[in-house]
């Protein structure tokens, strides 16, 4: 790599980022500076705050649906109006799973309330109002976003560096022209307990701010409350005794289930030191393509029955390895998958299919229709290609990274290991070794033996076709080989060349398939 | 620190903390919210720098630490894009080197990022990130080996 264009890349990457000029950024320091002068003092601060929101710090609970939020009608429906029409929160609502807060801050630019606070306990959900003050700023933005902690008292005096702040857009009112209603999701581990939650809001952001040209306010508004059990709705949490699950690869180990109102959460363990797909490799680094790809494939074979209504996987985790041992045994790695909120309370048999095989988690064995009420959609299926992994850019490329498929000219084994879909062209990539082959002819100095392995290379690569969708394409270049003596790239002694094919639409492509020789290998 | 010396180095460390950031959390909107923060407590930092060197390593550790300790506690991380519309006739390379290098595991790409931008030695890294030089040594070579992979060889000779 050059050290000259990495660095200009991330040069080019910093000034179109980071725009911020000295002085703006100097009206910032000063502005915080003066702000901690004021939050050093913790004590006299609570004082102050405690002053505004007077005795609110216990959440009111009000059950049905003639409760109302602060300014828009009954709560639930203002659920079913804005946040993407919530059904789901607003019949959480209905059941009477929320408490009032009603605490209100105000600084120069902005009114901020906490309304309420309702969702299940695993997505807890804090409603906010926020009126802007300045009338054109509010009428350039029909959304604004915030950002806000939410923690327990000891992690937010003692431990905020540690965490970060969660973020919400909030959606203007059709009626008032100044008013957002902002839905943002809490910390659900510190909104469980029943115990005292700080939420403060430390930012509001516009994308429209010709008044001020400063798009990102900083506000300071913390709320202090409790959220009572029956505020939130009961998910159901079930844990299993690593109910095993083979992929053919891997046991991977069910040990958690959670059921909530938005979805149902399943995790799952599995080793990867010693595994056959780990093949001797001790660093999941270099692996998690060939995992990840493993618990997909395995992944479109799960089906949640529920008396018999079927669901397939809405979301497919990528494995998180704990290589220090801190979560699980060292080595252990953990993924997880979620199917769409079913009533497990209420369900008779609750049956979960992995790969044909059925395993009861509840009541008895179901038998598999297959006829899953939310199939995926086709281009969220798992496909199976000869590919490793496959990478999508933003400007429609793609990267697909192979573990070296041979290729065989006769005389040279050619590992395809890497591909490149692009408008202009489409590259394939190879590795060959020559020390030791017939070809060189015992020669070690790959310069005196470069024409040999160009030729056959060319010989060899001219008669690839690249097939998609059916249209067939013909190499357009053929690469010149670079040798590695050094093994600063690959092995020493290991060399790669390449060939272009006429750039592709890979993306919209159905099929897409490279015929080397008599071997086909389905890139899609 | 006085508003002129505060200026000076936020002139000159501007991308130093922002590509250092932008690295480990390969997030445009966590990395421009990082460096500012980084510079507002470089503004109240209270200590003395014996040197502009020595500002320049503290301002990479406050990033790095920053960048962690957002890692530690973030849900969901998400990786922005590249920049769209970067406007230099080799955006192709550009977008390519930095994604290739964005790719890389964080123990891989953070060496590999203070070695090629910062141009520091071996032993200066270790002294950034904590880690022995025979760690640094491992990861710098591991890095490259796995960028090689994918970028063609006239885009990193």
């Amino acid at each position: 790599m050059s050290e000259n264009k990495y660095k200009k890349a991330m040069d080019g990457v910093c000034d179109k980022q980071f725009r911020l000029t000295g002085e703006e950024m100097l009206e910032k320091a000063k502005a915080s500076s003066a702000e901690r002068n004021i939050t050093m003092n913790v004590a006299k601060k609570r004082n102050i705050i405690g002053k505004f929101i007077g005795a609110a710090v216990a959440c009111v609970v009000i059950s049905g649906t003639v409760a109302s939020a602060m300014g828009y009608g009954p709560l639930g429906d203002s659920f079913r109006k804005f946040f993407g029409k919530d059904e789901v929160t607003a019949k959480i609502i209905d059941e009477g799973h929320f408490c009032e807060i009603g605490q209100e801050l105000s600084d120069d630019m902005f009114t901020v309330v906490l309304v309420s606070v309702t969702g299940d306990l695993s997505s807890p959900k804090m409603l906010f109002d926020i009126t802007v003050k300045d009338e054109q700023l509010a009428a350039e933005n029909d959304r604004l976003q915030i950002y806000a902690y939410t923690l327990s008292e000891e992690k937010y005096l003692n431990d905020l560096d540690n965490y970060a702040m969660w973020d919400a857009y909030g959606e203007k009112d059709p009626e008032v022209n100044n008013l957002y209603h902002v839905c943002m999701n809490g910390a659900s581990s510190f909104m469980i307990n029943e115990e005292e939650v700080i939420a403060a809001v430390k930012q509001i952001s516009f994308e429209n701010d010709s008044v001020n040209n400063k798009f990102d306010y900083d506000v300071n508004m913390e709320y202090r409350f409790t959220v009572p059990k029956q505020a939130l709705k009961e998910t159901v949490r079930e844990y299993y005794d690593d109910i095993p699950m083979n992929s053919g690869n891997i046991d991977y180990r069910l040990f958690f289930c959670e059921f909530g109102a938005y979805d149902s959460l399943f995790k799952f363990k599995y080793d990867f030191l010693g595994t056959e797909l780990a093949g001797g490799e001790t660093d999941y680094d270099n692996l998690y393509a060939k995992f990840d790809k493993d618990w997909h494939r395995f992944s479109d074979t799960f089906i949640l029955s529920v008396d018999g209504t079927e669901y397939e996987p809405k979301e497919l985790g990528y494995g998180y390895c704990d290589e220090e041992g801190e979560a699980f045994e060292a080595g252990t790695c953990s993924t997880w998958m979620t199917f769409p909120s079913i009533d497990y309370e209420n369900a008779e048999n609750v049956t979960l299919f992995a790969g044909g095989k059925a395993y009861e988690l509840k009541g008895k064995a179901q038998e598999l229709k297959n006829e899953p009420v939310n199939p995926r959609p086709d281009n969220e299926k798992y496909k199976e290609t000869d590919a490793l992994s496959t990478y999508d850019y933003d400007n429609g490329e793609v990267s697909q990274y192979f573990d070296d498929i041979v290729l065989s000219s006769g005389n040279v084994d050619y590992r395809l290991f890497y591909c490149k879909y692009g408008k202009d062209e489409t590259s394939v990539t190879v590795k060959f070794d020559f020390l030791g082959t017939e070809l060189a002819h015992g020669e070690t100095d790959y310069n005196n033996v470069i024409d040999a392995f160009d030729d056959d290379w060319h010989a060899f690569a001219a008669n690839f076709i690249l097939t998609v969708d059916g249209v067939e394409y013909e190499p357009k270049e053929l690469g010149y080989s670079y040798c590695d003596t050094e093994g600063e790239a690959f092995e020493a002694g290991t060399c790669s060349t390449w060939l272009f094919f006429p750039g592709i639409n890979y993306a919209e492509a159905e099929s897409v398939t490279l015929t080397a020789n008599e071997k086909t290998i389905i890139l899609k | 620190m006085n508003d002129e010396k505060f200026l000076q180095a936020y002139d000159k460390y501007k991308n130093t903390v922002y590509a250092v950031i932008f690295n480990y959390l390969r997030s445009a909107e966590d990395a421009s919210e990082l460096s500012q923060d980084t510079f507002i407590k470089l503004y109240t930092y209270d200590g003395e720098f014996d040197s502009d060197e020595h500002m320049k390593a503290w301002l990479i550790r406050v990033a790095i630490n920053s960048s962690k300790n957002h890692l530690r506690s973030r849900k969901h991380i998400s990786a922005s894009p590249i920049p769209e519309d970067m406007s230099s006739d080799d955006r192709y390379d550009t977008d390519e080197i930095i994604a290739e290098v964005m790719k890389l595991p964080e123990k891989y790409r953070v060496p590999i990022h203070l070695f090629y931008y910062e141009e520091y030695g071996i032993s200066e890294i270790a002294d950034i990130l904590g880690l022995h030089e025979a760690t640094v040594k491992t990861r710098l070579k591991r890095g490259r080996d796995k960028l090689r992979k994918t970028l063609r060889k006239e885009d990193w000779l």
